[in-house]
């Protein structure tokens, strides 16, 4: 175990600013591909693409704290900097609870890939085998560490931007801003509550207060890999949602599963160049295996520290283990929005948000415990 | 790399290299009939009639004509229609009599019967709409008649697959604007919008195909009349007159045509959520698609306005529709400008419209035209209580919240909405020459019927 100033709690080797925000960039838009967008339009109707810009705004509010309590404990992670500031006892409950937000949302993830795939790409192939497919490639590279998941994120998360822009700009004949009437939606009222309530879009980002222990020069780079996490992030998500909603009219997207993959179908640009959903295979298979990846690898680490272990790696297995079985207990595709979007990420917010603020302003107004008090 | 990792990896390699293939879902092209359209006819009690046109792979792979050993031995496609409660029940009837799996993955059109269509489509599109193979790009239309007869005989004497067919003839709607290529989702979400109402193009049988009579490619039905067969006469029917008729007021099915394909496209079927209540004859279609702004271009012909007794016809191009859309309370205002311009002039009489001082008469001409065109569009959706133009997406943008405008409930609002209809034209370019044909000194000109 090494503690102390610019050392992890784990020698799992150093990452950059740019490997740090591609794997929470890599964790955080998977989401786009699956039923994110008709989430954004049921809450907010015709104005449900400015979910994604106005909740990364409102994100700030619990991120910038994040970034201050990095910045000034270099080489620790949230639940470590918890511990010094608040006690042990409230590094031990923030990171169990962070743990099963992390597991819950990787099994939800993984069966609605699951599912998303069998719907789609291979009807009869079972969703248990395409489960544990990803389940083993994720495994394998969770356990390279944090140094080569950088970077394979990093490579993963600029394709799957880019065929995002792709996309969206090859369905660009299908465009139609008048979707975007009657303009506040369902109403300013709803509209706001859901800029605060679907924050929780953005919980993955809370994964920068693991991460970014690993950092070089966590003082020079904490910032910019939040400053970048949120916003490439919220390019992304924001991006899908202006599609999706300048080609669905808002009544037809509501029944609409998969929309970001129903667009790739409907592009037609000539005899020879149409029907783009081939594309999805590899793009789901992608961030199917990257998010759970990144979900095993921030669940081991989130728990090892939590429990005071010396290495994380013996953890990574029954996460993925336990995530899986989570993800096989839930009986459908319905179910698996209904928990991911409804309940684990509505709720989830209290803890998203409510970890690093409350921390921070524990800090402003406690003297910190000695190094190693906390653990 | 450490005993572990190889172990890892190789287990890794294994699962993914077995698994990605995906053993299950393994199909060999040879095993699958694609499907090029699908036809919807209603059936007796209750039943469906569900038509296929599949390709004929070893045939259609030769190519057309030229004999020898890439030459045909059979037809392009055939056409299998069976009954069943639903027609997701019928791919798997029709499979065990083609001895394939039926994959819609390639399937181009879906083809509504229209006693069916007038019965309710909502919930066969829903489910169409709904099953995984089915793409939102593929062209709908509204058969006049059954769907299952248009399917028999869908081909034209250019081509030897349907599927080409269809291709190249939605191409044509942007050349003539007579009927507007719909694609399936955007016509599955007309069907649920409470801001504009779905249409379909009207695809038939020409008038003089008779029943039994198998029209495939090279069979019976006559590409090329015979020597001495003639139009019958009047080339119009009786209900369609006037100085201003012409043979784009048609519909499908009634084209004054000798020769050709079996099949013809003309016209809109206009629907009511799922439910067909009327129709659009070509003109018509042309003024819905410029009161959407999706008109391009097409042939016009009108009276000469220097000299009525003759047609006029010009090539017109779209240029963009312009809405505005204004609300009090219950009362909505709607200003439609649809600007086109004239490309190509056809006159058959002395008149100049090249020399700039008879350019307004011209451009007037046409925008009277078109504005009644486009007045007679709009009352006769109004008669159907039906807003296929989709002018209520523009009121929508009146209101500031999805319930307020939900509670406006502008389907029972569009009827006695002020629509006002106007046109802007601009003779920008004649054709390849400038001034008409001289007439020598001493000759008249001739009307058409005139004794010689």
């Amino acid at each position: 175990m090494t503690i102390g100033a610019g050392g992890t709690r784990f020698p799992d080797g150093h990452i950059d600013w740019i490997e740090a925000a591609a794997i929470i960039v890599a964790y955080t838009i998977a989401k786009a591909f699956l039923v994110f967008p008709e989430r954004m339009v049921r809450d907010g109707i015709t104005a449900g693409w400015t979910i994604p810009i106005f909740s990364a705004l409102v994100s700030i509010l619990w991120l910038y704290p994040l970034v201050l309590l990095l910045e000034s404990h270099p080489g620790k992670n949230l639940v470590e900097i918890t511990g010094l500031v608040a006690g042990r006892t409230a590094a031990i409950l923030f990171g169990m609870i962070y743990g099963i937000y992390i597991l819950g949302i990787g099994a939800t993830v993984s069966r609605e890939i699951a599912s998303a795939l069998n719907v789609v790409v291979l009807p009869l192939t079972p969703t248990t085998a395409l489960m544990i497919i990803g389940l083993i490639v994720s495994l394998y590279i969770a356990y390279q560490g944090v140094e080569v998941l950088g970077r394979l994120c990093a490579i993963h998360a600029v394709g799957t931007i880019a065929v995002m822009v792709l996309l969206s700009l090859m369905s660009s004949r299908s465009w139609d801003a008048r979707q975007f009437f009657p303009l506040l939606g369902p109403g300013a009222g709803r509209l706001g509550a859901a800029y605060i309530v679907r924050q929780s879009i953005y919980g993955e980002v809370l994964g920068l207060g693991i991460v970014g222990a690993y950092l070089r020069n966590p003082r020079e780079e904490t910032g910019k890999a939040a400053r970048w996490s949120l916003g490439a992030s919220a390019f992304a998500l924001t991006l899908t949602a202006l599609t999706v909603g300048m080609v669905f009219p808002y009544p037809a997207l509501v029944r609409v599963a998969v929309p970001f993959l129903r667009i790739s179908r409907y592009i037609f640009i000539g005899r020879f160049l149409q029907r783009l959903d081939a594309l999805f295979v590899v793009v789901w298979l992608g961030v199917g295996v990257m998010k759970t990846a990144v979900g095993h690898y921030l669940g081991a680490v989130t728990l090892a520290t939590t429990f005071n272990l010396k290495t994380y790696k013996p953890l990574i297995a029954p996460i993925a283990v336990v995530s899986f079985a989570a993800g096989r207990l839930i009986p459908d595709y319905s179910t698996a929005i209904i928990l991911d979007f409804d309940i684990l990420r509505t709720y989830g917010t209290i803890l998203v948000a409510g970890w690093p603020i409350s921390i921070y302003i524990l800090s402003r107004f406690t003297r910190p415990e000695k190094e190693g008090g906390g653990q | 790399m450490n005993g572990w990792r190889r172990v890892m990896v190789v287990i890794a390699l294994v699962v993914v290299v077995v698994g990605c293939p995906g053993c299950w879902d393994k199909v060999e092209l040879e095993d699958v009939a694609w499907v090029q359209a699908m036809g919807f006819d209603k059936g007796p009690d209750g039943y469906t009639v569900t038509t296929f046109q599949v390709g004929v792979p070893r045939n259609l792979r030769g190519g057309v004509g030229g004999g020898g050993a890439g030459a045909p031995s059979g037809p392009y496609h055939v056409t299998v229609s069976v009954l069943a409660k639903t027609s997701f029940e019928a791919i798997d009837l029709v499979a065990l009599n083609l001895g394939r799996r039926l994959s819609l993955e390639h399937t181009q059109s879906f083809v509504f019967g229209e006693e069916l269509a007038r019965a309710d489509i909502r919930g066969l599109a829903s489910g169409m709409d709904r099953f995984r193979e089915v793409r939102g790009s593929a062209f709908v239309f509204l058969a006049r008649g059954r769907a299952e007869d248009v399917l028999r005989a869908m081909t034209s004497p250019l081509d030897v697959s349907p599927s080409r067919f269809l291709q190249t003839i939605v191409q044509q709607h942007r050349h003539t604007g007579l009927f507007e290529a719909t694609q399936f989702a955007p016509f599955v979400w007309g069907i649920q919008s409470d801001a504009h109402t779905a249409s379909a193009p009207i695809i038939a049988l020409a008038k003089d195909v008779r029943p039994g009579v198998p029209t495939g490619m090279g069979r019976e039905y006559p590409a090329s009349p015979g020597i001495g067969e003639r139009i019958g006469e009047p080339a119009l029917p009786p209900d369609v007159g006037g100085a201003s008729a012409g043979s784009s007021m048609l519909e499908a099915g009634r084209m004054p045509r000798l020769g050709g394909g079996p099949v013809e496209v003309m016209g809109a079927a206009v629907f009511s959520g799922g439910q067909m209540v009327g129709d659009f004859d070509g003109e018509e279609t042309r003024a819905m698609m410029m009161l959407k702004g999706r008109f391009e271009r097409a042939a016009f012909s009108l009276p000469d306005p220097m000299a009525p007794e003759y047609p006029l016809a010009l090539e017109i191009k779209g240029l963009g529709t312009r809405v505005r859309a204004r609300r009090d309370g219950e009362k909505v205002w709607i200003d439609v400008t649809v600007r086109v311009e004239i490309d190509y002039i056809f006159t058959r009489t002395q008149a100049d419209y090249t020399d700039p001082r008879n350019s307004p008469i011209v451009e007037k001409a046409v925008e009277e035209y078109l504005k009644a065109r486009l007045d007679r569009a709009i009352a006769r959706a109004k008669g159907m209580k039906v807003d296929p133009f989709g002018l209520g997406e523009y009121v929508r943008k009146t209101f500031w919240t999805w319930p307020e405008w939900e509670a406006f409930a502008w389907p029972t609002k569009f009827p006695d909405a002020l629509v006002n209809a106007s046109v802007k034209c601009n003779l920008a370019r004649y054709g390849m020459n400038l001034e008409p044909l001289s007439v020598p000194p001493g000759e008249r000109l001739r009307k058409q019927g005139d004794a010689e």
